[in-house]
């Protein structure tokens, strides 16, 4: 029995054009819009909430109906839906997958949550490396003002200058106002105070490419797909040993030996899976032979591992997790905004310290300031990019302790 | 609304609203800080006032944590102190270690470091030694050897303005010179720069200060916890001055000093005065002291001179920073506003007729200011107002290299003077004190509608309405 994809968010991928939007209507395109506007908006937001218990797909889970509903009940007549697609995960290519097939379904996902919290603004967050993308985004909307599909809300794209911590909320909305790129206190929550102080939706890319269907085929068909605490599907990125990467989109009672060696094909001839970075940098490793869990996001929370962005790196048995930890710690080091002392100057030191373990100099006092500074950072830091940057280190250590110890000097 | 909650394992009221800080701190509970600057919004930057907080995933900041009814907080744990004595070891990788390695007794060690000692020393060449938030913590902390390459001096200092002096190595990023320049003061010089370890505070467009927006307002200096600003200091050529036996020093003091002054010596609030002050001023060597009185007295006479023929709305100002924000930012209105005699001009005048009356040849004379606002330094290296204007920190130091003693100081006999009963414009025309708030005060006084700035966002404000032709008030009293 070979395992099979569940496309929701990339139904139509490979069956239209993305640059046109007669395809995408012919596909029933535009039909949940027209559907969701003859429902009330307490009643969409409901069923979207309760009902559906759509998820957010950017990592953290959120509940997408009920962020809608926190935005409909705040005071004041601008409100912004903001779609992020910062997606500056390395390893993470879902959102630019779906916008480069089908570009037209996030925007009606948007243009449906503009309708249920009254949104007068509509912002689509787009690092700025996305040149196809930003193209096809801009075009899909130039089209669907053309039918008067858009209504009265005033829906563009705001091209990102490219930094990791963008992707996180509150940095995005400062970034979109024209400040630094760097998160804010919370509360206020966006849903309170977003976009350039007024209520706004922050929602992935994924998140709003789901909403249609929801929509159009009811909560219960929804809610029936996949786990049910976590419905729905979720799109990974396989990338790294495997013989087929690419996106695959599953329902999410799948497990990650699905993911891995049923769509994608397994480790390439002659290698063996020697660990799966599920989630995205910041967060931890799996064995190899372990991957028989299911992806949905509660429980691999409980186990201690994280759905995160949906991010599967596949390593094989050539691989040394030192030298994916350098790699880690450097990437965090450049992206760090710089607020808070323990991520600025903790990955600056984390750095020097794995380098050493590199050159093949490092010390026991090496390792012990490394894991130091991941409990430090883990605990201090203000937000999760410094919370999360050195969480591959000790899962690393903990799962492959062999790797770091036989490159310290005896 | 009052809140329950406990602190450390002490049952306690909160108001609602109140973050953990201001609760912790109404309850006699300190929590270590440093980029919490009171009254300001929390940047939550350094995170060294963080707390375990009963239910929370990670260690939250006091500082922009609000009460919660039924929550437990600790703020003293073992893990908490390790977690701020690791915080403060990663900024000392990136500090200078002018004070934190003694090279006379060649140790970093805090039980080595004898205060006493410190103090008469100066070897250390910071002009926060001894009185730096950090250097603080670091002690209190035991933070001595440290387990980092140190790497403290990354950026030349800025010293362009021969005023506000800049010392990226020193700073923390806490922010708080940030806030204060473009909230407070909507100058807008200082901003961030790039992130990561190229994350740092610069003036704008990275440009030296000198060629920078700088209004020399100085009002960064107050609230830097490090030596990363700072006036530009002139003690040796100072006590030179006071020491030599052709040179006869003319002084004033202000009375602003008196709250930090005694912040900095360890004195119980009102215990300082200026009295005692100019007798300390005398013990150095300065030979004559005006009353700070009489500069007033001769700035308001000037102000209200001013005032009695103007059409309304008449806009005056005596400050230095002042004139050179409207220079900057409404060229415009600047016809429009009346300068007078700050302080220390005044001060310079009276030492003039001084002079003249005791025969003293004008070079042989210098003058000597102590006062709590920085643009007067800045005012005297850039317009020679007067040889030495000294804040606080400086006057402090002072105090502590020629061993006068504040708290065993025996105030002078009065100089004192009483307000010039002529003069009807009360305060509205002599010192104001800065403060944070975003609205100007406004009063009525003598049948006119008055309002007086007391920084220069206020200042802003005001002139913004007077550009827009919709000022109400009859006097404006503009201060930076
Ligand atoms: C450092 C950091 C980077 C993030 N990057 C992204 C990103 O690239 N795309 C994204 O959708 N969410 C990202 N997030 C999560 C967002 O803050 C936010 O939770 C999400 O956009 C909400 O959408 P959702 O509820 O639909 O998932 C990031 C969070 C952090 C802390
Ligand atoms: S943890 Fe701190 S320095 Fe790092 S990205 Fe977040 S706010 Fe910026
Ligand atoms: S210069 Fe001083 S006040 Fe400004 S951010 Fe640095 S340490 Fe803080
Ligand atoms: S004082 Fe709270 S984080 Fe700095």
């Amino acid at each position: 029995m070979s395992v099979q994809e569940t496309r929701i968010a990339l139904r139509n991928a490979g069956r239209i054009n993305p640059e046109s939007i007669d395809d995408y209507i012919n596909a029933g395109g535009f039909e949940a819009l027209a559907r969701a506007k003859q429902t009330e908006r307490d009643r969409l937001i409901e069923d979207v909430e309760n009902a559906s218990k759509l998820r957010g797909r950017g990592g953290a889970g959120f509940n997408t109906g009920f962020k809608w509903s926190g935005a409909r009940s705040s005071e004041g007549k601008e409100k912004y839906i903001v779609c992020n697609c910062d997606e500056g995960e390395p390893g993470t290519f879902k959102d630019r997958y779906i916008i480069e097939n089908d570009p037209f379904t996030v925007i009606e996902g948007i243009l449906i949550a503009a309708y249920a919290v009254e949104a007068s603004d509509a912002i689509i967050y787009v690092r700025g490396e996305y040149e196809k993308p930003i193209g096809l985004l801009r075009g899909a909307i130039a089209q669907a003002e053309e039918r008067g599909l858009t209504g009265n809300v005033n829906l563009r794209v705001y091209a990102g200058a490219g930094s990791y911590v963008c992707g996180e909320e509150t940095a995005l909305l400062s970034s979109i106002e024209g400040g630094r790129a760097e998160p804010r206190l919370k509360p206020p929550f966006p849903t309170d105070k977003g976009a350039f102080g007024k209520p706004t939706v922050v929602n992935n890319v994924e998140t709003f490419s789901n909403v249609p269907m929801i929509v159009l085929n009811g909560t219960d068909w929804f809610s029936n797909i996949g786990n049910p605490d976590y419905p729905g599907t979720k799109i990974f990125s396989v990338s790294g040993d495997v013989k087929k990467a690419g996106c695959y989109e599953l329902a999410t009672d799948a497990t990650l030996a699905d993911v891995i060696l049923e769509l994608a094909g397994g480790a390439t001839d002659g290698h063996t899976i020697k660990a799966i970075q599920l989630g995205g940098s910041s967060c931890g490793y799996i064995r190899g032979n372990d991957i028989d869990i299911s992806v949905a996001f509660d429980s691999l929370r409980k186990a201690g591992k994280s759905l995160g962005s949906g991010a599967v790196l596949v390593l094989d048995e050539t691989r040394d997790m030192v030298l994916q930890i350098q790699q880690i710690l450097h990437f965090f080091a450049h992206e760090s905004c710089g607020k808070c002392t323990p991520c600025r100057e903790g990955l600056y030191q984390a750095c020097k310290r794995i380098d050493r373990f590199v050159e093949g100099t490092a010390s026991r006092d090496d390792l012990d300031m490394l894991l130091a500074l991941s409990d430090l950072m883990a605990s201090d830091c203000f937000c999760p990019l410094g919370q999360g940057a050195l969480t591959a280190f000790s899962s690393a250590f903990e799962l492959f302790p062999e790797d770091f110890e036989q490159r310290m000097v005896k | 609304m009052a809140v329950m909650m406990t602190i450390d394992g002490k049952k306690i009221e909160a108001e609602a609203g109140m973050t953990i800080l201001e609760a912790a701190a109404a309850n006699d509970i300190r929590i270590p800080t440093l980029c919490y600057l009171k009254e300001r919004d929390p940047q939550a930057s350094c995170r060294l006032c963080v707390v375990e907080v009963e239910g929370a995933r990670t260690f939250q900041p006091s500082c922009a944590t609000t009460v919660r009814e039924g929550m437990v907080v600790r703020t003293d744990t073992e893990e908490l102190r390790r977690n701020r004595k690791l915080t403060l070891e990663l900024i000392m990788a990136h500090h200078p270690v002018d004070c934190h390695h003694c090279m006379r007794i060649g140790s970093s060690k805090e039980e080595d470091l004898d205060p006493m000692f410190c103090e008469m020393c100066f070897w250390c060449d910071c002009v926060r030694d001894g009185i730096c938030e950090l250097q603080k913590l670091n002690r209190e902390y035991h933070v001595d050897r440290l387990p980092f390459e140190l790497e403290g001096y990354r950026y030349p200092a800025d010293s362009s303005l021969h005023s506000v002096i800049r010392d990226p190595n020193k700073c923390i990023k806490c922010r708080r010179c940030i806030d204060i320049c473009n909230n407070v003061q909507t100058v807008h010089n200082l901003a961030l720069k790039a992130r990561g370890q190229e994350y740092r505070v610069t003036a704008s467009m990275d440009q030296p200060m000198a060629y920078s927006p700088c209004v020399r307002c100085g009002r960064c200096v107050d609230v830097c916890p490090t030596g990363a600003v700072y006036m530009e200091e002139h003690i040796d050529e100072m006590l030179f001055c006071v020491h030599s036996y052709d040179t006869k020093t003319v002084g004033m003091v202000s009375s602003s000093l008196l709250g930090e002054m005694e912040n900095l010596c360890g004195m119980p609030e009102g215990s300082l005065s200026v009295q005692k002050i100019v007798s300390a001023m005398h013990k150095l060597g300065v030979d004559y002291v005006i009353s700070e009185e009489q500069a007033i007295n001769a700035s308001r006479k000037e102000a209200e001179a001013i005032l009695e023929g103007a059409d309304a709305p008449v806009v005056i100002s005596n400050s230095f920073a002042v004139k050179n924000f409207v220079k900057s930012r409404f060229a415009d209105l600047a016809d429009r506003v009346r300068y007078y005699s700050s302080v220390q001009e005044s001060f310079a005048k009276e030492v003039g007729k001084l002079a003249d009356r005791l025969h003293l040849p004008d070079e042989s004379v210098k003058t000597v200011v102590f006062t709590a606002n920085n643009e007067n330094g800045a005012q005297a290296r850039e317009e020679n107002t007067v040889d030495f204007s000294m804040n606080a920190r400086e006057i402090y130091r002072i105090f502590l290299r020629t061993g006068v003693d504040l708290c065993r100081t025996v105030a002078t006999d009065a100089l004192k003077q009483d307000p010039d009963p002529k003069l009807v414009y009360g305060d509205v025309t002599g010192p104001v004190v800065f403060d944070h708030s975003a609205d100007p005060e406004v009063r009525r006084l003598n049948g006119k509608l008055i309002a007086v700035a007391h920084n220069l966002g206020q200042s802003a404000k005001l002139l913004e309405e007077i550009r827009a032709g919709n000022s109400p008030y009859d006097v404006i009293r503009l201060n930076g």
